[in-house]
């Protein structure tokens, strides 16, 4: 399922717009800071969402561990001021992974879309 | 101004936590210009604003205070509290029974208040009821009446178009209502079908149509369910052993803050026109002012519109003789039918209300007394706390922690005195109800009461904690620790004013009281002109007795030689009697046309009755002329000028009549007016009282044992009711008595309310000045001086209380009384006793704390330090 193994106090489970964001972090490597987030997030499913949100979803996958962060560089275009880079813990890439082998294979027993796939 | 809004930004960085500052305002920053690149300014700035909002989430936010602190703190608050009103037990007793009484007595009065003014409002449509009213006028007077004759109901239904239902209906009236042999008295009103619609009656069974009959009845539930059972409707009763008739319907009972509370009877006025003749004539009758007639506006006409149309049509339908008393009509809508109903000379006077609004300001100012009492004693009482105070603020206290805790202790007393108050309202509400005559439940579910109850609570509880809680809280702790911290001198001024304010209320309340009291005394002692003890009458409510022969009954009476008279009279002597204005005698100017009272009855009338002539001789059956003869008081006999014995009067039915006697005036109406010409002439009416007189000796549980007997053999189904003349004359007192209970308790708790003031301050004063007086008494200074010392402050605020409070007094005791014709002169004896008793209770009060004071041995309180 989608529990760790990690036995502490802290929520572990992974949310389907946590799963989104946290790939989109991986994606963006880098540059994946809370407004390049959300731009990405816009552009990726056409939905948007504020920087309000995907901060506070960012700081919640920060807290169960599956992201860390780190102060970056500066740019004009922010008055100066710099920003905070997220990148994927390993225990983070491995809830990801989780998560698609559990899909997968919820996947295959689906009877009408097991020829499809294979 | 390709710039984000700035307000925005400073919102933002008000409420976001400062590490994440930096990078969040540097990402909503770069929105906006990306954003500005594609979009409006304006786009972009909104877009600014909403993500600033997008950023209230608890992540974000940040950590204000510590949650966990704060109800450890209040915990200590409460714990400290609770130690402290325990630490002075006798000092908390004062502050929260002074507080409590207060707040009862303005509960109660509050609650009386509100009762009153809700009088009538129970009715669906109340604000469109109106009754119709006329002013009269004979000679000088002008009277104002709610009586009217019948017509003028179908009239103004058909000529004004604004009223939706008039209903005519008799005045309220006693009648018997025999179910089973078992005969009830029973009171009720004759009125129209509209009645029902006009007060939106509520049916509890059957229906209301069945006012369109003739032999149908609607019984309030109570009277019902008292006389025949649950089942009341269908079953067949008997009116005054005349007819039988139907229970058609059984309607709620009228609200007891009503109008029609006592109405347990709807009789069709169908039925009051098939009784006879004569009342089938009174339905045309434009003289026959006898009946009431209630309207209901419809829902767009105006009071004021409707006004002008009812004016004149009395008088303009009226006869000559309505003509003359130039009945000039209004109506009088349901809101003032209770407080604001009597007139005086055509104007409206407002005697209840004023009695209303007194006594809603004495319980304010009884409240107030208790309120400032309570804020005294606190203030005074946290001086001693400055030291506390310095101890607490070197530990660490923050400011905001000490108003918090002086302010939480003040709120926890005044809880506790509100949780005593409503005690002491619930156990005294039953009391209360039977003094006013009243049923007022208390309110525990009405939200508005709920609602003024916690905002009062806040409100003393925040004034009275505020002194300490924010002058004490400033202190500068070294000073006050070093000792070099005094109060000052201008917190005792308010203080003395208080004090002041205090006493001048109390007495002024204790002497309106003594004036209320004397008011009724002298009404009481007033000469009536006629026996009141051991004189009972019986009303004639059936058709059997009414037309028994009058003189075997009273052959009958004589014969048990248990009663020394008996007599018939249309009017009992303690009733009201009809007024005439249409009496003429020789040599009276016909455009004077005064009023006089006018009481019909036997010979036996004024013997039985115990009159007292002045001139002249009482009827007598020796006198076969004595059938047309007329006894008059001083009053009447003025108006008929000199040789008044042998005049001839001339009644309106066309007889003559001689005045063959002079009576002294009699106080027929309120003992409290003055009283008018009256009239007694022998006529032999059927309905009206017998008047029994009874002999000397004679018990009366027999004397009345033996009427019953006799009335029994005259009519079988009437029950048998009696009044003793001195207790219906006493009921005029009620109201007055009724003011000077009430008066005499809320003085009564002023004072004590002030006392315990008192008793506080001069504890206080006294504890504060215990290193002084030691060191008076080191030096030589005896008691009684250390206690004129102490006291001589206290004595100077009462007698600045009683200059304020007599001439004050005096003002509103004589306003009061100038509302009464008969009154009392203020006696001057009152005011000093209550001057003296004012001076007594301060200096018991004071001395108390003083002597011991003054006895504490001075080794004790000098070696504290």
């Amino acid at each position: 399922m989608f529990y760790n193994l990690v036995t502490n106090m802290i929520e572990t489970r992974l949310g389907e717009f946590e799963e989104v964001i946290l790939l989109l972090v991986g994606i963006l490597g880098e540059g994946a800071y809370a407004y390049r987030i959300a731009e990405e997030f816009k552009s990726q499913t056409g939905r948007t969402v504020s920087i309000g949100a995907t901060h506070s979803t960012l700081d919640r996958l920060e807290t169960k561990g599956f992201l860390k962060s780190e102060m970056g560089s500066a740019t004009a275009e922010r008055g100066g001021r710099r920003k905070r880079i997220f990148t994927i813990t390993a225990l983070g890439k491995r809830v990801l992974k989780e998560s698609r082998d559990f899909k997968v294979s919820l996947w295959e027993q689906y009877p009408a879309f097991k020829v499809n796939f294979n | 101004m390709k710039q984000p809004p700035q307000l925005a930004q400073k919102i933002l960085q008000n409420f976001l936590r400062r590490e994440l500052a930096e990078e969040v305002l540097g990402d909503l920053e770069e929105k906006f210009y990306s954003t500005i690149k594609t979009k409006s300014v304006l786009r972009a700035r909104l877009n600014y604003w909403y993500q600033v909002f997008q950023y209230l989430r608890p992540f974000a936010l940040k950590k204000f205070k510590n949650n966990a602190n704060q109800t450890d703190m209040l915990q200590s608050y409460l714990k400290i509290g609770w130690r402290n009103i325990f630490r002075d037990s006798s000092y908390s007793i004062i502050n929260i029974s002074g507080l409590a009484l207060g707040m009862a007595v303005a509960l109660l009065i509050g609650l009386w208040v509100y009762d009153e003014l809700s009088f009538n409002t129970s009715f669906k449509h109340h604000k469109r009821i109106a009754a119709v009213y006329h002013h009269i006028e004979f000679g000088e007077d002008k009277l104002t009446v709610g009586d009217v004759s019948p017509p003028i109901g179908p009239e103004l239904k058909t000529s004004i178009a604004e009223l939706e239902s008039v209903s005519i209906a008799t005045w309220p009236k006693e009648q018997i209502l025999d179910y089973n042999n078992s005969p009830t008295t029973v009171t009720g009103l004759f009125v129209e079908p509209a009645f029902a619609e006009i007060f939106s009656l509520e049916m509890h069974a059957g229906s209301a149509i069945a006012l369109k009959e003739i032999h149908s009845v609607l019984l309030s539930q109570s009277t019902a369910e008292k006389m025949i059972g649950t089942d009341a409707v269908g079953k067949t009763v008997r009116l005054n052993n005349r007819d039988n008739i139907v229970v058609a319907g059984v309607y709620k009972d009228f609200p007891t803050n009503s109008e029609f509370a006592n109405i347990h009877m709807l009789l069709p006025l169908n039925y009051y026109v098939a009784m006879g003749e004569v009342t089938a004539q009174q339905m045309t009758n434009w003289e026959d002012l006898n009946f009431q007639c209630f309207v209901l506006l419809n829902e767009e006409a105006s009071l004021a519109s409707v006004q002008p149309k009812i004016k004149s049509t009395l008088f303009e339908k009226g006869s000559s003789d309505i003509k003359a008393i130039k009945p000039e009509g209004f109506l009088l809508p349901m809101s003032r039918w209770h407080l604001y109903n009597e007139y005086k000379n055509g104007v409206p006077i407002e005697t209840k209300a004023n009695l209303i609004w007194m006594l809603a300001m004495v319980g304010a100012f009884v409240l107030l007394l208790a309120c400032i009492n309570f804020m005294n004693l606190s203030t005074a009482r946290s001086e001693r706390r400055a030291r506390e105070v310095g101890v607490r603020k070197v530990m660490g206290s923050f400011r905001s922690q000490l108003i918090n805790q002086f302010l939480s202790e003040s709120l926890m007393v005044v809880i506790a005195s509100f949780a005593i108050a409503m005690l002491l309202v619930w156990f005294s509400l039953p009391w209360f109800n039977t003094l006013t005559d009243k049923q007022i439940l208390l309110p525990w579910n009405n939200i508005y009461f709920i609602v003024a109850s916690a905002l009062f609570i806040i409100t003393t509880g925040l004034l009275a904690g505020s002194y300490p809680a924010f002058y004490l809280s400033g202190f500068n702790p070294v000073k006050v620790l070093k000792g070099t911290f005094k109060v000052g001198e201008w917190v005792k001024r308010p203080r003395q004013v208080l004090v002041v304010f205090q006493f001048t209320v109390s007495v002024v309340l204790v002497l309106c009281t003594g004036v209320v009291f004397q008011q009724i005394q002298h009404a009481k002692n007033r000469p009536v002109g006629f026996l009141r003890e051991g004189v009972f009458f019986v009303p004639i409510r059936t058709q059997d007795l009414a037309l028994a022969n009058y003189n075997s009954v009273r052959a009958d009476v004589l014969a048990t030689g248990y009663f020394k008279n008996v007599a018939k009279s249309f009017f009992p002597i303690t009733g009201s009697m009809s007024a005439d204005a249409s009496v003429t005698w020789q040599g009276k100017d016909p455009a004077f046309r005064p009023l006089i009272a006018m009481n019909s009855c036997s010979h036996d009338f004024p013997s039985t009755n115990g009159f007292e002539f002045v001139a002249g001789r009482d009827f007598s059956r020796d006198f076969s002329t004595d059938s047309t003869a007329v006894i008059v008081n001083e009053m009447a006999a003025k108006l008929l000028g000199d040789d008044v014995i042998g005049k001839k009067i001339n009644f309106a039915s066309g007889i003559e009549r001689e005045v063959v006697g002079v009576i002294k005036d009699q106080v027929r109406w309120s003992p409290f007016t003055n009283q008018s010409p009256h009239m007694y002439f022998i006529k032999y009416e059927e309905y009206g009282v017998l008047t029994f007189r009874l002999a000397e000796g004679v018990s009366a549980q027999t004397a009345l044992a033996s009427v019953k007997e006799i009335l029994k053999k005259y009519d079988t189904a009437a029950p048998f009711d009696y009044k003793f003349v001195n207790e219906d004359y006493d009921r005029q007192f009620k109201n007055e008595e009724r003011i000077g209970k009430l008066a005499t308790v809320f003085a009564t708790l002023a004072t004590i309310i002030s006392g315990i003031g008192l008793l506080g301050l001069s504890a206080f004063a006294a504890s504060q000045r215990t290193k002084e007086i030691g060191i008076r008494k080191v030096l030589g200074a005896s008691v009684f001086q250390i206690w004129k010392l102490l006291s001589q402050d206290f004595m100077k605020l009462i007698v600045l209380a009683l200059i304020i409070a007599l001439p004050l007094g005096y003002y509103l005791a004589n306003t009061w009384l100038m509302q009464y014709e008969y009154r009392t002169e203020i006696s001057w004896l009152v005011f000093a006793l209550v001057g003296i008793a004012a001076m007594v209770l301060m200096l018991v009060t004071v001395s108390h704390q003083s002597l011991k004071a003054a006895n504490t041995n001075p080794v004790k309180t000098l070696k504290s330090d």
